[in-house]
């Protein structure tokens, strides 16, 4: 019975305690896109590589959530762009993708887009991630706009 | 064999891990896009010689840009696409280690194949400037002055004037 009664008040102890837990990690975590990654114009056969860091041209969206909060994000990437009735390949490298605690891309923390990666608010509320790639057009390559969506999926980890 | 004590304890664990995890937070998603616009390459085409004909020591001769013997080119690309165009203009003709100099040159620039309601622009050498296509074409035409000396030696004078354009992205 004593052994019983202990673990009944250490387990209520633990519902509290996971009570406030829970309350903290719920703190709202947002997602906002804020710039396609765009290459703009192509000639055939004629590879074009934008940095994660082209301000510009880079693909951006911004994280906001309470300082501490850990996330993960990740990336669903294209292989192609489709248009003109057909495909342009794209390619992403190891360092393709950046973090950074503003919209300015100086300095940023280099990942692969390819992979899960983890990240935690330390300094501050947001941050800003940059995508860059590489567009390879056929020799062929018929004229035309393409397209292709980049799903980026935040798992809000808590605090 | 398993005390009751330990294995409470268990339950007690497991119950932590199970309670601390808390309710699944739900991913949130965002998407952008990857775009791209696959065009024709920019081309330049020479039409016609900037062609002063025959000309006298010491008396200038002008070719005007709406001249039958001015200078023309041709920019083929994809449809309003801007450019980043730039002429390079040679300050002397030459002739071997002669040379005739060449100035006040006048550059106009159209839709059509026409010096008609062609658009003057001020060009200076070497300096790029903006110009959309229109329906994938534009068409430029130069005239210029050359002065020949009162000593210019005879012979035939000429030096390449150079026109450049690529795509801005724009």
């Amino acid at each position: 019975m004593y052994h019983l009664h202990r673990s009944t008040r250490l387990l209520a102890a633990i519902a509290a305690l996971c009570f406030v837990a829970t309350r903290v990690e719920a703190q709202p975590l947002t997602v906002r896109p804020i710039q396609n990654l765009s290459f703009g114009f192509l000639l055939p056969g004629v590879a074009t590589t934008i940095d994660a860091s082209l301000l510009a041209r880079s693909g951006q969206i911004e994280v906001t959530a309470a300082l501490g909060t850990q996330f993960e994000i990740r990336y669903t990437l294209p292989t192609v762009m489709n248009g003109a009735g057909t495909t342009l390949p794209l390619a992403f490298g190891a360092g393709s993708a950046g973090a950074a605690p503003s919209s300015n891309p100086a300095n940023l923390i280099r990942f692969n887009p390819a992979v899960a990666a983890r990240f935690q608010l330390v300094t501050t509320t947001r941050a800003t991630f940059f995508l860059g790639g590489q567009a390879l057009p056929r020799g062929g390559q018929p004229v035309g706009s393409y397209a292709a969506p980049v799903i980026v999926t935040i798992t809000n980890l808590g605090i | 064999m398993t005390s009751p004590v330990t294995m409470r304890r268990r339950l007690v664990a497991v119950l932590l891990a199970l309670v601390c995890a808390g309710p699944a937070l739900p991913a949130q998603s965002g998407a952008i896009t990857v775009d791209a616009t696959v065009v024709t390459p920019v081309m330049v085409t020479g039409l016609a010689p900037l062609d002063f004909g025959t000309v006298f020591r010491g008396i200038n001769r002008t070719v005007a840009w709406n001249a039958a013997t001015s200078g023309r080119f041709r920019i083929t690309g994809l449809g309003t696409a801007q450019l980043s165009i730039s002429f390079t203009l040679p300050a002397t003709l030459s002739n071997g280690f002669s040379t005739m100099p060449i100035n006040q040159y006048r550059v106009r620039v159209n839709g059509v194949n026409s010096p008609f309601f062609a658009t003057n622009i001020v060009v200076t050498s070497g300096a790029p400037f903006t110009r959309n296509l229109v329906a994938g074409s534009l068409w430029f035409f130069v005239g210029a002055r050359v002065q020949p000396t009162t000593t210019q030696a005879p012979g035939t004078y000429a030096s390449p004037v150079v026109l450049t354009a690529a795509y801005t992205g724009l």
